[in-house]
C-alpha cells in the first residue's frame, strides 16, 4: 500500500526529528510505531498523512496519493467540535467532501454503531465521557467519503489520555474493530504494553536523531485474552530489550 | 430558592439607599438644586416624561446603531486579519491606535467633518464600542487547535470551509463576550459626543438634557436624565448577557 524509503525531515530550528526511516505498509495493517518521545514517530505520522513534507527520501503509495478525505487520523485529544452533537461530528468529514447530512446519515450512524456509541448521535462532547470522547473520534476517522477507500487509518497515541480501565476496554473494542473492518492501521505509541497487545508488527524508535531501530512481527493473536498469555510476556520482555540495547550510549 | 437572596439583595440595598438619603435631604434641608431627594427627580421626571423618554430614546438609537456598525466592521476585520498575515500587519496596529485615542479628542473633528449629526455621533460611539468586538472575535477566530485544523486539511477543506465551519462557530462565545462590553461602550461613547456636539448635535438626547438642565440649575431634572442613563446601560449589558446565554445553550453550551 504504501513504501516509506529512507525518509528524513529536520524541523527549521535544526532539530532531526527523523533519519533514514524505511517502511513497508500493507493494506489491512496493523503497525504500531513504538518509542520514547523525541524518537520522531509523530513526525513519521504526520508524513504518511501528508500534513508535513519530508526533506529527505521518498513516500510512494501504490497507485498514487489517497485523495482528500482518504486518511483517518484520530489524536491524541478527541479533537470534536464542542458545539455539534456526535453525529455532527462524524458526519464533519463527509461534509467537507460535499456529502449532504441526508446523504451520509446511514454511513454516519453505522460508524457510530461500529464503536459502541448507537443511540449516542444528538449527544454533545460535553455530555459524554472521556472513552465516549475518543470512540467519537474514532468513528469520524472510519467514515469515507464516495470514492475514498480503501482506509488508512493514523492515529497519533489516541488511548494516552485516557485511564487505564477505560484505555483497556477501548483498546480491546478497538482491534475488535479492526478485526471486523479491515481497516490499514498505522499507530503512534508510547507505552510497550499497548502495541505488543494491539500491532501485528512494532516498529521500535529511537530518539537524536530519531530513527527505526528494529522492526518486531507480532506471533501474538489479535484478542483480548492475549493480555493474559505467557507469549504476551515474551513479547513485552523482547521490546523492552531492544529499546534498551538500541538507547545504550555507545 | 438558592438563588433568592442574591436576586432580592440589590433592591433591598438600593430602596434602603434611597431612604436614607430623602431623610438626610429633609433632615439637613439642603435645596434641591444643590442635592435633590429621590422624590425631588421622581417628581422632576414625571413633570416631562414625554421629554425625557424621548431622550432616552434618541441616546438608545445611536447606541444601538453604534453597536451594530461596530459588530459588522468588527466581525469583517478580524475574519480578514484571520485570512491573511498582510492584513493583519495592516489592519492591527491602527485599530490599536483607533482605540487608544480618547474620542473626546477627536468628536469636535468628527462632529465637524461628518455634517449629519446623527451620522458624527454614531462614528463617535462606534470608534469607543468597535475594540472590543474587534479584538475578541479575531482571538476567538485563531482558537481552534492546530489538531481540528490538521484535521479540516485532511479532508480537503479550503479557507471559506475552515472559516463558516470551524473558525466562526469556535469565535461565537468571544464574539458575544466582547459585544457585551461594547454594548456598554457604545452607550458611553453616544454620551461622550452627545456632550461634545452640545447644542451644535442633535439636541434630544440625554447628554444634552443634562447639559441643559445644568445651565438652567434644574438639577432635579439632571439627576432623572443620570437615573435614566444608568438604568439604560443596566439593561442593556442584562438584555446582552440574555442573548448570548440563549445563543450559548442553544447549542448546548453554557
Amino acid at each position: 500500500m504504501l513504501t516509506i524509503q529512507s525518509a528524513g525531515r529536520r524541523f527549521p530550528n535544526g532539530t532531526q526529528a527523523l533519519r533514514g526511516a524505511s517502511l513497508r505498509l500493507e493494506q489491512g495493517d496493523f503497525v504500531a510505531l513504538l518509542g520514547p518521545s523525541g524518537c520522531g514517530k509523530s513526525t513519521l505520522l504526520r508524513l504518511v498523512a501528508g500534513l508535513d513534507q519530508p526533506d529527505a527520501g521518498t513516500l510512494a503509495w501504490d497507485g498514487g496519493p489517497p485523495p482528500a478525505g482518504g486518511i483517518g487520523y484520530v489524536f491524541q485529544d478527541a479533537t470534536l467540535l464542542p458545539w455539534a452533537t456526535a453525529e455532527e461530528n462524524v458526519w464533519l468529514p463527509l461534509r467537507l467532501r460535499g456529502v449532504g447530512r441526508e446523504q451520509a446519515r446511514a454511513q454516519v450512524r453505522a460508524a457510530l454503531a461500529q464503536v459502541g456509541l448507537a443511540g449516542f448521535e444528538g449527544a454533545r462532547p460535553r455530555e459524554l465521557s472521556g472513552g465516549m470522547r475518543m470512540r467519537v473520534s474514532i468513528a469520524r476517522a472510519l467514515v469515507a467519503p464516495p470514492g475514498a477507500a480503501p482506509r488508512v487509518l493514523l492515529m497519533d497515541e489516541p488511548f494516552a489520555a485516557l485511564d487505564e480501565f477505560t484505555r483497556h476496554k477501548l483498546q480491546e473494542d478497538f482491534l475488535d474493530l479492526w478485526r471486523r473492518t479491515g481497516t490499514t492501521v498505522m499507530f503512534v505509541t508510547h507505552s510497550i504494553y499497548e502495541a505488543a497487545f494491539l500491532a501485528r508488527r512494532i516498529v521500535v524508535m529511537t530518539p537524536r536523531p530519531g530513527r527505526i531501530a528494529r522492526e518486531i512481527v507480532s506471533p501474538l493473536a489479535p484478542e483480548p485474552a492475549t493480555r493474559f498469555s505467557p507469549g504476551y510476556a515474551a513479547l513485552v520482555g523482547e521490546i523492552t530489550a531492544v529499546l534498551q540495547q538500541a538507547m545504550a550510549p555507545a | 430558592m438558592n438563588g433568592t437572596p442574591a436576586r432580592w439583595a440589590p433592591a433591598a440595598a438600593g430602596v434602603i439607599f434611597l431612604a436614607l438619603w430623602q431623610a438626610a435631604v429633609w433632615a439637613t434641608g439642603v435645596p434641591p438644586y444643590l442635592v435633590p431627594g429621590p422624590l425631588a427627580i421622581m417628581q422632576a421626571f414625571l413633570a416631562v416624561p414625554g421629554l425625557m423618554l424621548g431622550s432616552l430614546l434618541s441616546t438608545l438609537v445611536v447606541t444601538f446603531t453604534a453597536l451594530a456598525v461596530s459588530a459588522v466592521l468588527g466581525v469583517a476585520l478580524a475574519v480578514a486579519m484571520t485570512a491573511s498575515p498582510w492584513a493583519r500587519a495592516a489592519i492591527q496596529p491602527w485599530a490599536v491606535a483607533l482605540q487608544v485615542t480618547p474620542v473626546v479628542a477627536i468628536a469636535p473633528l468628527i462632529i465637524v467633518w461628518v455634517g449629519d449629526p446623527f451620522a458624527a455621533l454614531v462614528v463617535c460611539a462606534t470608534i469607543v464600542a468597535f475594540f472590543p468586538i474587534f479584538s475578541n472575535t479575531a482571538i476567538g477566530l485563531a482558537s481552534p487547535p492546530a489538531e481540528l485544523l490538521d484535521l479540516f486539511r485532511l479532508n480537503g477543506a479550503g479557507a471559506w470551509a475552515t472559516l463558516r465551519l470551524l473558525r466562526l462557530p469556535a469565535a461565537l462565545p468571544y464574539f458575544l463576550a466582547g459585544l457585551r462590553i461594547s454594548g456598554g461602550l457604545a452607550l458611553v461613547g453616544a454620551v461622550v459626543a452627545e456632550f461634545v456636539a452640545g447644542a451644535g448635535g442633535f439636541a434630544s438626547g440625554l447628554a444634552y438634557r443634562i447639559l441643559e438642565s445644568g445651565y438652567r440649575l434644574q438639577i432635579p431634572r439632571m439627576f432623572a436624565a443620570l437615573v435614566l442613563l444608568s438604568a439604560a446601560g443596566i439593561a442593556i449589558n442584562a438584555a446582552l448577557a440574555l442573548v448570548a446565554r440563549w445563543l450559548l445553550r442553544r447549542r448546548g453550551e453554557a
